[in-house]
């Protein structure tokens, strides 16, 4: 978690994080995720990351959050905290090779959220 | 506790659980504080509701924007925040605006060619309830002033749940002080056409005394920035190892007018406040001197080791201190701050870490805003006072 822990907290990524725009709630974004980091708070939070990378792109110190969330996750994962949903798309990935499971011939795949 | 207000506020617009109350237990100032509830209002109802609530039961509001104050001003202190961020909606109308608090600045100025030219380092994140609370001023104050120049009418709801509509004078008891008198929940704004052609020079000094000399002899009737950047910030952000004056022109003056050039040097002094706190100097203060004697505070900071930037056109700068040694160092800085008639906060506001430095007309001032509009004091309670 070193750039979690390298982070000032001056919150240039907000409006960067394109889940902290849908939902305008500071936890979500990557400073809110960071401070959870540093509490030591476990949350499933940790899902609402799209992975994208734009925080690191609008960070000046250019850290890359991303990994230590990715990391994070999979500590969640090992600890059994998982949502309903990931739990939905691992189960189609191995079954289907695909997030949203099986799809018929000429239809679209159904919306699913993982937060 | 809060079952009658989540009724009328909605229970998803409130929380109270542990990974939001740590998300919002600080703001840019790292300074860490505690929150007891999180509401996004959504309409100026809700903030009247959340208000009045706090008032009834002894509790404390603080309201929140982008939480980028460097100050601690939206800080909670056992408090309800209320995180204004989901107001955001705005209207634009040739050369003026009308905005709810949670709009964001970059938002509204590239909504059309007319723009607030009020342009913090934080412009991207920053919103516009933030810059009200902080009076900001920014990179191109010196032209453009701050932000209570260009607030045509506020509104408001006090310390009683009571919204007031204000204008003239009296958007005076209400920008600046932080959310301490009332929240601003819409404003109207006045704009300016965008101006099409800037260029820029940047002016460079082995020592503080031919700059300030240089400065003061500048023909700046042109002039929308003039910013500076000592020895140690300038060789961090790669313009090296000498003192920086950067001085933007709404002309042809400048030597530099390529717009991608200009928008590079922009990028790097917007980065400064960061880069320099990840090399451990976390407070950041901004005092504020008159430019006939500025040379003393910058030979004072010089002298002490302590890296600076800031808006050296209108006085404004910005030191920054190791937070290890801060306290002695920075009550030396507002001596001599003090000695050259200056003030101590010059945009950043009071918030949690200059109230111990605040001058007697300052404290006067706002406990008498308090008694008119706050008498119970709920709105952002321990801060400035």
């Amino acid at each position: 978690m070193d750039d979690s822990f390298k982070c000032t907290e001056c919150g240039l990524c907000r409006n960067a994080c394109p889940v902290y725009k849908a939902l305008k709630r500071e936890t979500v974004g990557p400073r809110g995720k960071v401070m959870l980091l540093k509490e030591e708070i476990k949350d499933e939070i940790f899902y609402a990351c799209t992975l994208c990378r734009n925080c690191t792109v609008a960070c000046p110190l250019k850290l890359e959050l991303d990994k230590d969330f990715r990391k994070y996750r999979a500590k969640l994962q090992e600890a059994g905290k998982t949502t309903e949903a990931s739990k939905v798309m691992i189960e189609n990935v191995r079954k289907y090779g695909n997030p949203f499971g099986k799809i018929e011939e000429g239809k679209k795949p159904k919306e699913l959220f993982c937060c | 506790m809060f079952n009658k207000l989540k009724e009328t506020i909605g229970e998803e617009n409130m929380s109270q659980n542990e990974a939001d109350k740590a998300a919002y237990s600080s703001d840019a100032s790292r300074i860490r504080g505690k929150a007891d509830t999180i509401i996004w209002p959504k309409t100026l109802e809700d903030v009247r509701q959340a208000i009045s609530y706090a008032k009834r039961h002894n509790l404390n509001v603080v309201p929140r924007g982008a939480g980028t104050g460097l100050a601690g001003g939206a800080v909670p202190q056992d408090s309800i925040v209320l995180d204004m961020c989901r107001m955001d909606r705005f209207a634009v109308q040739k050369d003026r605006a009308i905005v709810e608090p949670g709009v964001i600045l970059d938002n509204l100025n590239s909504e059309s060619d007319y723009i607030l030219p009020v342009i913090p380092g934080s412009h991207a994140v920053c919103t516009i309830g933030g810059m009200i609370a902080t009076n900001a001023a920014g990179m191109r104050a010196f032209k453009y002033g701050k932000m209570a120049d260009w607030i045509d009418e506020l509104h408001v709801i006090d310390g009683t749940g009571k919204m007031i509509k204000v204008q003239g004078e009296k958007i005076n008891h209400f920008c600046g002080w932080e959310g301490s008198t009332g929240i601003v929940v819409r404003a109207r704004l006045k704009l300016i056409k965008l101006p099409t052609l800037r260029t820029m020079t940047v002016l460079r000094f082995d020592s503080i005394t031919p700059m300030v000399e240089r400065l003061k002899g500048l023909d700046t009737s042109h002039v929308s920035a003039l910013e500076y950047v000592d020895k140690y910030c300038s060789n961090l952000i790669g313009l090296g190892d000498m003192n920086h004056l950067i001085v933007e022109y709404e002309s042809e003056e400048g030597e530099i007018k390529d717009e991608k050039e200009l928008k590079k040097i922009w990028e790097k002094r917007d980065s400064l406040y960061a880069i320099i706190s990840a090399k451990g100097y976390t407070v950041a203060e901004d005092p504020q001197v008159p430019l006939e004697h500025i040379d003393k505070l910058l030979y004072w900071l010089q002298k002490n080791d302590i890296p600076t930037f800031g808006h050296i056109g209108i006085g404004v700068i910005h030191p920054h201190f190791k937070k290890d040694t801060s306290q002695r160092l920075v009550e030396e800085m507002f001596t001599v701050v003090k000695k050259i008639n200056g003030s101590v906060t010059g945009e950043h506001g009071v918030g949690l870490l200059k109230k111990p430095y605040l001058e007697d007309a300052y404290k006067k001032k706002i406990k008498e805003l308090k008694e008119t509009y706050d008498p119970s004091n709920v709105l952002n309670r321990g801060k400035i006072i």
